[in-house]
């Protein structure tokens, strides 16, 4: 019994010993952790504050040098006497326009900058003897190399709004071109004009003429082809196209939109003529539509060569794909809120 | 010093430059065939080529070769197309054409400059040289030019 009480006392004491020794452990252990765990927080706090800063920086410093090239290309293109001088100084004048386009093309209205150049090039006369040596060519050069930046600003826009919208893909033959291409100041569809969708689907149905479903046939491919929706919104796209200088590069264009209402009843949305070329930048150049739709029309080629005709593509997509600029007036904005809402009871009615 | 060669070896001699003669009238046959630049005359036809401006833009050209119908006295005419727009405007009709065997030497007179061109035959059958603006007194800013035969052309493709 008294060895038994003597091994008790003993655990007892061991206990009594060990327990501060233990808590004081535990407590220093924790307070390890609690310490790791805040540096790591903390760290990682730190890290995230570095990036973003970075990153801010980052943006910063890219700012200011779209900012820095945007006031030297932009000042040097609007000085007084940038339109004089010989081609070498049109040739740098080139060069800042690149710039400016490449980099605030989606932003900026270049079409008054394109079309001032294209003049000042047209009647560009030689400022001394080396000048004159194959000024004519170098001249078309330098226009040949306008029109390819013009294409390629509007192309890659085009593709861009096109992934959100509706594209249409107009081809307009240009018959009577011989195997020589005429002089300058001679008109295509000078007294006749080529309407889309109608005269492309007539060619379509060309070989169906005398056929008794002929009509219907021709109503079902206008209504197919020339019916563009976006949003549930149906229109009718109606393009007719006159007058084209080859040399200029330019042909006549009017447009008529109408919207399709869902009683079948028809408003006329656009009608408006205009002389289109390759300056038409779809984001900015564009036409305000019912329910912050745009539409935007773009010359994709003109091919004077191997069956001559001129390529033009038209685009219906939604407003905020366009240029940061063009923002939604207060009538839009209702008309967009009201939009909404009803697609809004339409959701809830066909849930209940 | 003069050598009189008789008898059965001049036979002989005479024979070899027979032989030389035909092989060389061959020859010259097979040369005016294969590569026609080598002949005094140029093929008809159309041409392709380029135009090299002095600031390094290279232009595609088409020239139009032509005889005129008259046997006697056969007289070239070529038109040179620059391929941009508008091509009218950029289409010459070059002046005081020379074909030799080997050369091609024409001008072209545009509104403001008139050029003189030569361009020398190349092995390929394809024409090279340059032309100098009279208004290029130091001779810095010559324009190159080629121009390719049909037959080139063809065999090309």
């Amino acid at each position: 019994m008294e060895g038994e009480n003597k091994k008790r006392d003993w655990i007892d004491l061991l206990f009594k010993a060990m327990t501060p020794v233990i808590a004081g452990l535990l407590i220093a252990w924790a307070g390890y952790v609690g310490n790791m765990t805040l540096t790591s927080v903390e760290s990682k706090k730190e890290n995230a504050r570095l990036i973003t800063e970075l990153q801010i920086n980052r943006e910063q410093a890219e700012s200011e040098l779209r900012k820095d090239i945007f006031d030297q290309a932009l000042k040097t293109l609007l000085k007084e006497d940038s339109g004089k001088g010989d081609l070498r100084s049109q040739s740098k004048r080139m060069l800042r326009l690149e710039l400016l386009a490449l980099n605030f093309g989606d932003s900026l209205s270049l079409s008054p900058l394109f079309t001032e150049f294209k003049n000042d090039l047209e009647q560009a006369e030689p400022v001394d003897n080396e000048d004159a040596i194959d000024h004519p060519e170098r001249v078309a050069v330098l226009q040949k190399r306008l029109r390819s930046l013009a294409k390629k600003v509007s192309s890659s826009q085009l593709s861009s709004v096109a992934q959100h919208g509706f594209l249409i893909n107009v081809r307009v033959p240009l018959k009577g071109f011989g195997p020589r291409v005429p002089r300058c100041g001679h008109r295509f569809y000078d007294k006749e004009v080529y309407i889309w969708p109608d005269d492309k689907v007539k060619e379509q149905l060309i070989d169906l003429k005398d056929d008794k479903d002929y009509p219907d046939l021709l109503k079902s491919m206008l209504e197919e082809l020339g019916i563009v929706t976006v949003g549930k919104i149906s229109r009718k796209v109606i393009l007719t196209f006159s007058a084209v200088d080859h040399c200029a590069k330019t042909v006549l264009v009017n447009l008529e939109i109408i919207r399709i209402m869902d009683s079948k009843a028809e408003v006329i949305e656009v009608s408006r003529e205009f002389r289109l070329d390759f300056f038409n930048f779809p984001k900015v150049d564009n036409t305000r539509l019912f329910n912050n739709h745009r539409f935007a029309i773009v010359m994709e080629n003109f091919n004077v060569k191997d069956d001559p005709h001129i390529l033009v593509a038209g685009v219906i997509f939604p407003a905020e794909y366009a240029s940061l600029r063009d923002r939604p007036g207060m009538r839009e904005a209702l008309e967009l809120l009201q939009s909404a809402l009803d697609t809004e009871q339409t959701e809830v009615k066909v849930e209940e | 010093m003069v050598t009189i060669i008789g008898g059965k070896q001049g036979d002989r001699m005479r024979h070899i430059k027979t032989c030389f003669d035909v092989r060389n009238v061959i020859f010259s046959l097979l040369v005016s065939t294969t590569f026609p630049s080598l002949a005094d005359t140029l093929h008809e036809g159309e041409w392709s080529g380029s135009y090299t401006l002095y600031n390094s833009d290279t232009l595609d050209v088409l020239y139009d070769v032509q005889y005129s119908d008259l046997e006697e006295n056969k007289k070239i005419s070529i038109t040179m197309i620059i391929d941009i727009e508008p091509q009218s405007d950029f289409t010459y009709l070059l002046e005081d054409v020379v074909v030799d065997a080997n050369k091609i030497a024409f001008k072209i007179k545009k509104p403001q400059e008139t050029k003189s061109c030569e361009l020398f035959a190349q092995d390929n059958g394809k024409y090279l040289g340059q032309c100098q603006s009279d208004l290029d007194t130091n001779g810095k800013h010559l324009t190159e030019i080629l121009m390719i035969p049909p037959s080139v052309t063809d065999k090309q493709n």
